[in-house]
C-alpha cells in the first residue's frame, strides 16, 4: 500500500490539475482577502434555512443590490474593514463547500484517470489486490484533499492576517478549531466523490455526476421539503449549511447529529464504491 | 519433470447467457513459450483476464506457481502482463510511466527501467510523451512494462499488433533470448499462427471459448507434415505389417483407428495392397499434409 501511495504521489505531481487545485485555493483566498468577503460557489437556500443565517452581520447585508453593484471593490473593501467584530477567516471557512470542486479534481486524477486510460489493468494484473488498490487510492484522495483543506484554512488565516493588518481576523486556535469541527463533513464529501469515482470509473461519467451533484441535491431537497411539508430541521444537515453552521458557534447537540449524518454518508458511499469495484470487470 | 507454472481446470467465464470461456483446460510448464491461438473473440483475452484477476471466473479452477485461490495474489508479483491494448498515462513520458509502476512494484533499482526500455528498443524515445507514441511504440512500452521487475512468467496479449516486420522479428528474438537466458516462461496470444509458430514451443488452439487442442510444436509439425494417413480397424496389426513387410519405421500411431506414415518413398496404393494382402481391414488411406493456416482452419471447422 505504501508503494502505491508513493507511486501516486509521484504521478500526481506530473498532473496539471493538481497545481490548478492549489492555484484555485490561493486565488479564492486572495479574492476573499482583498474584498474582505468570502467567495462562494452557489449558496444553499432551502426552505427557511440559508447559509447566510450563520454569517456575521456586515454593512453589506442591509444594502440594496443596485447600491452594492454600483460600489467599487475598493469601496467594498474599506467598508468591510470598518466592520466591528468581523472575522473574515471564519467567514471563509464557513464557505468551505467551495473545496468540493477542488476535491472533484483530485479524485479524478487519482482514480478515474487510471480507469479512463486503462492503466488500472497494469496495476491490478500485478501483485496489487483490489482491496489494496481501493484502500490506497482512497487514502491518497483523502490525504491530498485534507492537505488542500488545511492549506485553504491557513492560507486564508495568514493571508488575512498579513494583508488586512489583523483588523478582521480571529486567532489561530479558532480557525484550527473550526477546521477540526468541519473535518467530518469534509471527510463525508471526500467519501461521496471517492465512492462515485469507483462506481462510475470513467472520468466523463464521473464529471457528469459530481459537478452538478450539489446543485441537483439542493434542488431535490428543496422540492421535497416544499411538496411534503417536511420539517426544515432536515435541511440543516445539508452539507453546505452544515459546513456554515459548524464554522459559527454550533450547539453540542447539532455537532453530534451532523457527525452521525456524516458517518452514515461515509459508510454508504465507501461501501457502495468498494462493492461496485470489487467484482467489476476491468476494461 | 518440469515445474508446472500455470494450470487451469474446467475454467469457465460467462457473461449472462454468453459463454466466453467454456471448461478450458491448459497446462504451462516452466520454460515454455506457450502460444494461445484463436480467432478474434475466441476467448484468448478472457483466459488472460481471468488469470490476471481483471475479471472473475464463473467456475473452474486455476493455479499459478502451484498456488490456488487467494494465495495466487502473492505469486502475481512473479508475473508480468500486457492485456489488450497497452494503456499508460498519456501526459507522462515512457520513462515516467515505467517509474510510476516501478514505485508501485517496490523496485528500488531504477536502472531496471533503462534496461527494459533498451530490450524493446525504446531507449531513444524514453523522454517522449506516451500520447505521442505510434501504435508500435505503445506496444513496445507495454512489453517493457511486462518485463519490469524480472518476472518468471510473462503474459502478452497480441504483442505484435501494430509492429512492422522488423519490429516483429526483433521482438521474437527478444522473447527467445529472455526465455533461454533468463528462463522466463511466456504465454503469448495471437491470431497469426505462422508468427506464433516461429517463437512458441507449445500451443493451445481455442475457438468460441472452447479449447480445441493443446499440443507441442513437434506434434503440430507431425499434424501438418506430408504423410499417408491409414485408418483401419486393427491398427496394431496394420503397424506390424507396415514395419515388418514394408520395412517402414518412420510412422506414428495417432489413435486406435489411425496411423500416419511419414516415409517419403511410401505410396498409398502400394501400401493399401500390402495391408489388404495381410488381412488388414483398411477403412481409408489417403495422402495428407497441410499448411499451418489450413490446419488451424480445419481445427476451427472452416472450409478450405
Amino acid at each position: 500500500m505504501f508503494n502505491m501511495i508513493k507511486a501516486d504521489s509521484y504521478r500526481i505531481t506530473k498532473h496539471v490539475a493538481f497545481y490548478v487545485s492549489i492555484a484555485i485555493i490561493f486565488v479564492m483566498a486572495a479574492v476573499s482577502i482583498y474584498l474582505v468577503s468570502p467567495g462562494t460557489v452557489g449558496q444553499a437556500n432551502i426552505g427557511d434555512v440559508s447559509t447566510t443565517q450563520f454569517s456575521q452581520e456586515t454593512p453589506l447585508d442591509n444594502m440594496r443590490l443596485e447600491e452594492m453593484e454600483s460600489m467599487s471593490p475598493k469601496k467594498i473593501r474599506s467598508l468591510m474593514l470598518e466592520t466591528e467584530n468581523y472575522e473574515l477567516d471564519r467567514e471563509i471557512l464557513g464557505m468551505n463547500m467551495n473545496l468540493y470542486y477542488c476535491f472533484i479534481f483530485i479524485a479524478a486524477i487519482i482514480i478515474t484517470v487510471d480507469f479512463s486510460s486503462g492503466s488500472v489493468k497494469n496495476t491490478l494484473s500485478s501483485a496489487i489486490s483490489r482491496r489494496k488498490y481501493f484502500l490506497s487510492k482512497t487514502a491518497m484522495v483523502f490525504g491530498i484533499c485534507l492537505l488542500l483543506f488545511f492549506l485553504n484554512t491557513y492560507v486564508a488565516y495568514f493571508g488575512n492576517l498579513i494583508f488586512n493588518d489583523g483588523n478582521v481576523s480571529s486567532d489561530l486556535w479558532t480557525v484550527t478549531k473550526i477546521s477540526l469541527l468541519q473535518l467530518p463533513p469534509m471527510l463525508a464529501l471526500m467519501s461521496i466523490i471517492t465512492g462515485i469515482a469507483f462506481i462510475t470509473k470513467k472520468t466523463a461519467v464521473y464529471n457528469m455526476i459530481t459537478i452538478p451533484l450539489v446543485m441537483v441535491f439542493q434542488l431535490v431537497l428543496g422540492l421535497l421539503m416544499k411538496l411534503f411539508d417536511l420539517n426544515s430541521k432536515i435541511a440543516k444537515f445539508e452539507f453546505q449549511i452544515m459546513i456554515g453552521r459548524l464554522s459559527a458557534t454550533p450547539e453540542n447537540d447539532y455537532i453530534l447529529h451532523s457527525y452521525l449524518v456524516c458517518a452514515a454518508v461515509i459508510i454508504v458511499f465507501m461501501g457502495a464504491g468498494y462493492l461496485s469495484f470489487r467484482k467489476s470487470e476491468i476494461k | 519433470m518440469r515445474e508446472i507454472v500455470l494450470k487451469t481446470t474446467k475454467l469457465t467465464k460467462r457473461y449472462g447467457s454468453f459463454t466466453a470461456l467454456d471448461n478450458a483446460d491448459m497446462t504451462v510448464y516452466s520454460g515454455d513459450i506457450y502460444g494461445l491461438i484463436g480467432r478474434n473473440g475466441a476467448g484468448k483475452t478472457t483466459i488472460m483476464k481471468v488469470l490476471t484477476g481483471l475479471t472473475e471466473k464463473t467456475s473452474g479452477e486455476f493455479e499459478i506457481f502451484s498456488q490456488k485461490g487467494s494465495d495466487v495474489q502473492r505469486e502475481k508479483r512473479r508475473i508480468g502482463c500486457l492485456i489488450e491494448n497497452p494503456a499508460f498515462f498519456g501526459g507522462m513520458t515512457a520513462y515516467q510511466n515505467l517509474k510510476y509502476y516501478a514505485f508501485q512494484k517496490g523496485i528500488t533499482d531504477l536502472k531496471q527501467i533503462d534496461e527494459v526500455l533498451s530490450l524493446v528498443g525504446l531507449n531513444e524515445a524514453k523522454h517522449k510523451k506516451f500520447r505521442k507514441f505510434s501504435l508500435g511504440m505503445k506496444q513496445r512500452l507495454g512489453i517493457a512494462f511486462a518485463l519490469l521487475d524480472d518476472p518468471d512468467l510473462v503474459i502478452l496479449d497480441e504483442p505484435i499488433n501494430g509492429l512492422d516486420p522488423i519490429g516483429i522479428s526483433e521482438l521474437r528474438e527478444t522473447f527467445r533470448k529472455l526465455n533461454t537466458e533468463r528462463g522466463i516462461t511466456f504465454i503469448i496470444s495471437s491470431h497469426i499462427l505462422s508468427e506464433l509458430y516461429l517463437s512458441a514451443n507449445r500451443f493451445l488452439f481455442i475457438d468460441k471459448g472452447r479449447v480445441l487442442r493443446e499440443m507441442t510444436k513437434e506434434e503440430l509439425d507431425l499434424e501438418c507434415m506430408r504423410c499417408i494417413a491409414v485408418k483401419a480397424d486393427d491398427i496394431k496389426h496394420a503397424a506390424a505389417v507396415i514395419e515388418r513387410k514394408a520395412g517402414i519405421t518412420d510412422y506414428k500411431v495417432i489413435d486406435n483407428g489411425e496411423l500416419r506414415v511419414y516415409d517419403g518413398k511410401a505410396d498409398p496404393e502400394g501400401l493399401n495392397k500390402l495391408l489388404v494382402k495381410n488381412d488388414v481391414s483398411v477403412r481409408s488411406i489417403f495422402e495428407t499434409g497441410i499448411t499451418l493456416e489450413d490446419y488451424f482452419k480445419s481445427l476451427v471447422g472452416e472450409e478450405k
